[in-house]
């Protein structure tokens, strides 16, 4: 390791090194006074149009993805959870696999450290049904419809991931039994009642959110379920 | 007295060359804390968190196959060690060199090369899989980027004592300050983002929070907290959250306002289950104790104190 003193600032010029390091840490300061103001507007910019915010803070977020160094900070924050969403998936001819994050009761459970992985897997795939609300879905069912099914053809992969590890999951259960030829990701909903009210929680919902199927060829198709016309629609297929 | 020992490059600074918190080295015990910090942490993420589930998240038929998240050739920025890989003892072998890197940080031996491995592995995982990881991945990844530029190992390592370093080792100070922006950054927008929702103004949201039955660490039900409580209690966050800058740049409040940050994840670890979230934003705050108090004389410790207090960035908490 190079042992240099720093001393006052003198006649002598930097180093390259002492160049490189200072022109990184500057870099890193405006990194860090750009590229949090440019998320916090951007991010309130709904329509998502290409706003000042984003096309400036395009390099700092780059930078920020590419050194694993994000920056957005938003902890329960602009909105908390107002539904809880567990998936699950049951498969044709009898199988559930529950979510290991799912407490057998909601009024009496303890959670222990380190299950948090597989937890942020399902709380992330989950998201777009934790909008629902029981109200507002039957106000504006086809803002709702448009909603679960952008949202699940973005999180196309993830959910095909999801579909297929709990597939091999159930078979696992039951080795002699051949792989369910289909499989049902459901949602099960906890809508979290408001401050004050009697019960923390409303009564359980469940909603069908995705479909993995075998194909003739045998490959996989994955299909939304489309809550308007209530029949699953084609996502993709995979190669067997 | 002997004279300190300066350890690594002061980078060149234009602006800052005159600012004492950004030129005047700082005890190498801050760095060094911090890399024994992260790397404790570290070691129990990798050998509790992904090697017992390493198969669940990532190589073929995994949460994180090929091709799920990122396409199966690198690509910027989201690239990987690993796009592609089929091959599950590949993901055995990394989850075994991520350990051995831990380890070798944690007693300071090639302590930036090991965090240099540690940050790559780090983002490789993250990008191949991001549904896994959460915040606290975020933060492990950020530290690991700055030790591995910094000089970690000057002191209490097996480095500092091949190389015969002094008791007496100093480091330049960027790494720290730019550790203490990055916390205070946390913070700041954290509050940001609150204060621009209805429900932490409003007061409402650690009511919703601690009702979540997917991270709450034991049921509402059981214990239920009175709402005025909760009430009171995210208004202080809020509170705490946005003036942050303000409070760690007085003095006066300085001290507080890093013991209640202290205390915000010690009760978010033992409430919530976000994972290492909370200890890894707690090595957050180890360069920020005057750790050159420890094992020192009275005197010097005093003398070493008045360092670090120039500005808001130079903050100290004697340990």
């Amino acid at each position: 390791m190079p042992c240099s003193s720093p001393g006052p600032a003198g006649p002598r010029p930097p180093s390259v090194r002492q160049t490189l390091l200072g022109l990184l840490v500057l870099w890193q300061g405006a990194f860090l006074l750009g590229a949090n103001p440019a998320g916090l507007l951007g991010d309130r910019n709904p329509e998502g149009r290409p706003g000042v915010a984003v096309v400036l803070g395009a390099p700092w977020r780059i930078w920020g993805e590419w050194t694993g160094q994000r920056q957005h900070w938003s902890m329960f924050a602009p909105y908390v959870t107002t539904t809880v969403a567990f998936p699950a998936v049951e498969a044709k001819g009898g199988g559930a696999q529950f979510s290991e994050t799912e407490p057998a009761s909601p009024t009496h459970y303890f959670r222990p450290v380190g299950s948090f992985r597989a937890q942020t897997y399902e709380t992330k795939l989950s998201k777009p049904f934790m909008a629902w609300d029981a109200e507002a879905v039957a106000r504006g069912p086809e803002q709702w419809r448009e909603h679960i099914i952008q949202s699940l053809e973005r999180q196309r992969g993830p959910v095909g991931a999801y579909l297929q590890w709990q597939r091999r999951r159930l078979r696992d259960k039951a080795p002699d039994d051949a792989m369910p030829p289909q499989v049902v990701l459901k949602m099960r909903l906890y809508p979290v009642s408001p401050p004050g009210s009697p019960s923390p929680w409303g009564a359980v919902v469940e909603l069908p959110a995705a479909r993995l199927r075998e194909s003739a060829n045998g490959g996989l198709i994955l299909e939304a379920y489309d809550p308007a016309v209530r029949r699953f629609r084609l996502l993709g297929e995979t190669r067997p | 007295m002997t004279e300190p020992r300066i350890v690594g490059t002061q980078p060149w600074l234009p602006g800052l060359s005159r600012r004492p918190a950004w030129t005047e080295p700082v005890s190498a015990r801050r760095l060094a804390a911090l890399r024994i910090g992260v790397a404790a942490v570290l070691l129990v993420d990798v050998l509790g968190t992904y090697l017992p589930r390493v198969d669940d998240f990532f190589g073929p038929q995994s949460l994180g196959a090929p091709g799920t998240f990122i396409p199966t050739s690198p690509t910027l920025p989201a690239w990987s060690l690993f796009a592609g890989v089929r091959d599950p003892r590949v993901f055995h072998g990394a989850i075994a060199v991520w350990a051995v890197a831990a380890f070798f940080l944690l007693v300071g031996w090639h302590a930036r090369l090991a965090a240099a491995a540690a940050w790559v592995l780090s983002v490789s995982l993250v990008h191949l899989n991001p549904y896994v990881h959460n915040t606290g991945d975020t933060v492990r990844t950020i530290i690991l980027f700055y030790l591995m530029l910094s000089p970690c190992s000057a002191t209490w390592s097996v480095d500092a004592l091949r190389r015969r370093h002094p008791a007496d080792v100093r480091v330049p100070p960027w790494p720290v300050r730019m550790l203490f922006l990055q916390l205070v950054a946390v913070y700041f927008f954290n509050g940001l983002y609150k204060l621009s929702g209805p429900f932490w103004p409003a007061g409402e949201s650690l009511s919703y929070v601690l009702k979540d039955l997917s991270i709450a660490r034991w049921s509402y039900a059981q214990l239920p907290v009175p709402e005025f409580v909760l009430r009171l209690l995210t208004w202080a966050v809020l509170a705490w959250e946005v003036g942050f800058p303000l409070l760690v740049w007085q003095r006066r409040t300085r001290t507080a306002a890093l013991v209640v940050g202290v205390l915000f994840h010690l009760g978010i670890g033992v409430t919530m289950e976000v994972g290492l979230f909370s200890p890894y934003m707690l090595c957050l705050y180890l360069p920020v104790v005057s750790w050159e108090a420890w094992g020192t004389s009275r005197r010097h410790a005093t003398a070493d104190h008045t360092e670090g207090v120039h500005d808001v960035a130079g903050a100290g908490v004697n340990a």
